[in-house]
């Protein structure tokens, strides 16, 4: 009895899962009446596409250089010498909780508009965003990371062999931290290469990330919409099933 | 060595300014605006900001991102249970991935994939209408109303409970089932003594956290039911897409009170993760 | 008390018991001794209800049990993590079988007091396990599953989660507890000095069949085969060949030297057979001067380790060890040529 209530649950939650993107691809295909993949044909031949998906990666890239270089050495500093501290930036982690997307863009719009940092209407405060968004998952990822690896040891060994603080975290720390920063990377990009709200608000439209030209494109070619919606799918999960690898492979180290 | 730890300091100061710049300066911002029309402090704006249809915007969203949050909670639970029951080490993977995926997933994309599943010419209405021979709009249903809504919510909130539970769940040891067993005790008195008491902490900060999710839902909930349903998220952005004339301190002000019940909910959630800690560690000390 | 008949579990095509029979009487401490992976875990698990066996019977109290769930078979487990419930204090989970069983209010604080002084733990009753000691757990895992007065109990590794000192304390505690209590002990373990200090009797375990049953001292010095000889503590095999058999000892000769041996259990010797005599390293003699009965031997190396030194020597081709007394070892350098002798297991020590 046990034994089918788990198959029944897992069977209703895959289908859960699989029902809307399984309309969402089918709709690509036939929704022109006939089964094409012309959407796909179109999506890959058109231009403005590719440059939102290059606008998109710089964006995400930028995000996830800032996360790291912002985050990453407060962190393990915290970790080390100042827990309070480092509490106090865990619970700051989760003010993009609180503060949902349209909220965000309404204050940046209305913050960031005039001088000295007149930013709103570029895509400038955008990284920002990104990486205020993204920071309760990187937090976590670098905790994560730092509870398993016993980096405290590895500190002390280091500076009890004379390497300064700072010497310590570039050659020994930052090495066993990476799939820490690789895992919480990941996480910090899929934030920014699928945020739509804050982009919108803040750019006014000006800069067209992927999640922006999707908007555009349903309005328009509602076919090569889905697929590009598709295609955001199948990169997400790409990225996730990365993530899990990074992950596995921090296990096996460690065993 | 004094001089030094104050140099060491500065390590936080990178990350302390970020947060000031991009978060509090613009929260402060907004409680100031808040309470202004512009030239002098009022309180009108959360006057108006609390009556009519924002009241009842509040009102709706309140009871939509309840009625989303138990089902993801129930559901999420339900879906945790079976996965740790499991055997199948490569299935729980895949669905622990599935279920990441698929709780970011929102905005337009998702709607449209509703519309082409559920909406009135999407396959599953086809593939009813073919089977039952009966069309689900003929039945009520209609995906932009709130049921719709709710459905589409599921779709994230319950893979987003089955990530915040799985730690919590993992954390119950098959031994204590089988010391309850051994003890004389049946598999309720197990649920009921030793799981549920486990648990709860984190089953009341994953409600928290689900509830805060549908509550800031903008994209997805307007490309759903559009301006059918009224909910705060819609009416912030109303207020700065000029549907309405701009009216700032307005936004402001109803984004404070979002805000105070996200900050409500995130507190609950934070709480519940510190008393769920220990016991994941096997037990906390009260005495 | 407990009878255990053609015990078997199979997990696929991997036989993990095979053909397991054991009695065990009314207030005995038997102890299933044997290395990880030898099945005895498994046997434990089965007797308490929480696998299923592939074949075979067990009996408790001569009513059949082999297929009643794990919560009707009222029997007393230890589980090797103790599996306290986190969210109950040391005394709840002690008053958790009472109230399982539905006794009194007043019964259950009454006896879950009693057990608290029992195991010395009175002063913890409030504690949640996660501030008590391994030992304290421990304990309070013992006096959880004593509370419904259970005919049997069961040890499943009960000591090895914890550090070297506390395990010393807590094997005679343990013994205690079962002595006072007089309840019926099956222990597993994989630590042979646990198990001849604690048992009325042992079962040496080995890939999923048992090597051998009998005494503490029974297996130390009669052990019946060359795994039991070597999973219990160190031993030197020497061979010799058997020159004349009576009903209850062999005469063997050793490198020339005659010595009356007794006769191994589970096998049989006759007059010509070449047989490995087991001798335990403190059942080496060492003298200066040649004795009857010697032979000579060469000294290789010495290490002192506290009351005992441990002398290794070659005699012949054999490498002999011998635990002396540290002091009375002041004689024994390094290359010196003594003369060795072996001091055969005695009947009176394998009753």
């Amino acid at each position: 009895m046990h034994k089918w209530f788990v198959r029944i649950i897992l069977t209703l939650f895959i289908l859960q899962m699989a029902l809307p993107v399984f309309g969402l691809v089918l709709f690509t295909f036939e929704g022109g009446g006939n089964f094409s993949v012309s959407p796909y044909t179109q999506l890959f031949t058109d231009s403005a596409f590719w440059s939102a998906c290059l606008q998109s990666l710089v964006i995400s890239v930028l995000s996830v250089a800032l996360a790291i270089v912002l985050i990453t050495p407060a962190i393990w500093y915290g970790y080390m010498y100042y827990p309070q501290i480092l509490r106090v930036i865990e619970g700051f982690s989760f003010i993009s909780f609180v503060i949902p997307a349209v909220v965000l863009g309404l204050a940046y719009v209305q913050f960031f508009s005039g001088p000295p940092l007149a930013l709103a209407g570029t895509p400038a405060l955008l990284p920002f965003a990104f990486t205020l968004l993204g920071m309760p998952y990187y937090v976590q990822a670098i905790l994560n990371r730092l509870r398993l690896m016993d980096a405290k040891t590895y500190h002390d060994a280091a500076r009890s062999l004379g390497s300064s603080a700072w010497r310590s975290l570039l050659q020994i720390q930052a090495p066993l931290l990476r799939t820490g920063i690789v895992n919480g990377s990941i996480l910090v990009f899929s934030m920014g290469a699928g945020e739509f709200t804050i982009t919108d608000l803040t750019t006014g439209g000006s800069y067209t990330t992927l999640p922006v030209y999707i908007q555009v494109a349903f309005g328009n070619t509602p076919l090569e919409g889905s697929a590009m919606a598709v295609f955001s799918i199948v990169i997400s999960a790409l990225l996730v099933f990365l993530a899990m690898g990074a992950f596995g492979r921090k296990r096996r180290e460690y065993q | 060595m004094k001089s030094k730890s104050m140099l060491s300091l500065s390590i936080f100061i990178p990350i302390f300014a970020f947060v000031a710049l991009f978060a509090i300066y613009p929260a402060i911002g907004m409680v100031i605006g808040s309470f202004s029309n512009g030239s002098h402090a009022t309180l009108a704006n959360y006057k108006s900001a609390l009556q009519g249809q924002y009241l009842s915007a509040f009102a709706t969203t309140s009871l939509l991102s309840l009625e989303g949050a138990l089902i993801g909670i129930v559901g999420g639970g339900l879906v945790t249970w079976a996965l740790t029951r499991s055997r199948l080490t490569w299935l729980q993977s895949t669905l622990t991935a599935v279920s990441s995926v698929m709780a970011n997933f929102a905005g337009l994309p998702l709607a449209v994939a509703f519309m082409a599943t559920l909406g009135t010419s999407g396959f599953v209405t086809i593939v009813f209408e073919f089977l039952f021979g009966k069309n689900l709009t003929d039945l009520g249903f209609n995906l932009a109303s709130a049921t719709g809504l709710m459905i589409v919510y599921a779709t994230f909130l319950v893979p987003l409970a089955v990530i915040l539970l799985l730690p919590a769940v993992h954390s119950i040891r098959s031994e204590w089932e089988e010391a309850v067993y051994t003890l004389g005790g049946s598999i309720w008195r197990y649920i009921r003594a030793v799981v549920l008491p486990i648990l709860t902490p984190s089953l009341v900060g994953t409600f928290a956290l689900l509830f805060a999710n549908a509550f800031s839902s903008y994209v997805t909930a307007y490309a759903i039911a559009g301006g059918s349903i009224n909910l705060i998220p819609i009416q912030i952005g109303y207020l700065i897409d000029g549907n309405v004339t701009m009216n700032l301190g307005l936004g402001d002000a109803l984004a404070m009170l979002e805000m105070v019940v996200l900050g409500l909910a995130v507190v609950v959630f934070l709480a519940m993760q510190r008393i769920a800690g220990p016991n994941k560690r096997g037990g906390e000390g009260r005495a | 008390m407990l009878s255990v008949t053609n015990l078997s579990k199979h997990f696929g095509t991997h036989t993990a018991v095979s053909d397991f029979s054991l009695d065990v009487g009314e207030s005995e401490f038997v102890t299933l001794l044997g290395p990880s992976g030898s099945g005895k875990t498994t046997v434990l698990r089965m007797i308490a209800g929480l696998l299923e066996p592939s074949a075979g019977q067990i009996h408790i109290a001569s009513q059949d049990v082999t297929s009643l769930p794990p919560q009707h078979r009222n029997i007393g487990l230890v589980f090797q993590s103790y599996a306290l419930f986190p969210n109950m204090t040391a005394w709840d989970n002690i008053a958790f079988p009472l109230r399982i069983r539905r006794w009194r209010a007043e019964a259950i604080r009454k006896r879950v007091d009693s057990l608290l002084e029992l195991v010395g733990l009175s002063h913890r009753a409030r504690f949640h396990p996660d501030s008590l000691s391994g030992g304290e757990r421990q304990r309070t895992a013992l006096a959880r599953a004593l509370a419904f007065h259970p005919p049997l109990l069961l040890l499943d590794e009960p000591l090895s989660a914890l550090d070297a000192k506390v395990r010393q304390g807590l094997r005679s505690f343990l013994k205690d507890v079962q002595r006072t209590t007089g309840v019926t002990t099956l222990m597993v373990t994989h630590d042979q000095e646990e198990a001849l200090e604690l048992s009325d009797r042992v079962v040496v375990m080995n890939a999923g069949r048992i090597e051998q049953v009998g005494t503490p001292a029974d297996i130390y010095y009669r052990p019946a085969s060359t795994f039991t000889a070597h999973f219990i503590g160190r031993v030197n095999a020497l061979q010799a060949t058997v020159r004349a058999v009576s009903s209850d000892s062999v005469v063997v000769d050793w490198n020339g030297v005659l010595m009356e041996w007794p006769h191994p259990v589970n096998q049989s010797w006759s007059a010509g057979d070449t047989v490995t005599l087991f001798a335990r390293p403190e059942s080496v003699q060492v003298s200066p001067t040649q004795n009857p009965g010697q032979i000579p031997a060469r000294v290789t190396h010495l290490s002192f380790s506290g009351a005992l030194t441990n002398v290794h020597l070659r005699a012949g081709d054999t490498e002999i060890v011998a635990d002396i007394l540290s002091s009375q070892a002041g004689w024994l350098t390094n290359g010196a040529e003594v003369y060795v002798n072996m001091i055969p297991p005695k009947r009176a020590e394998s009753q």
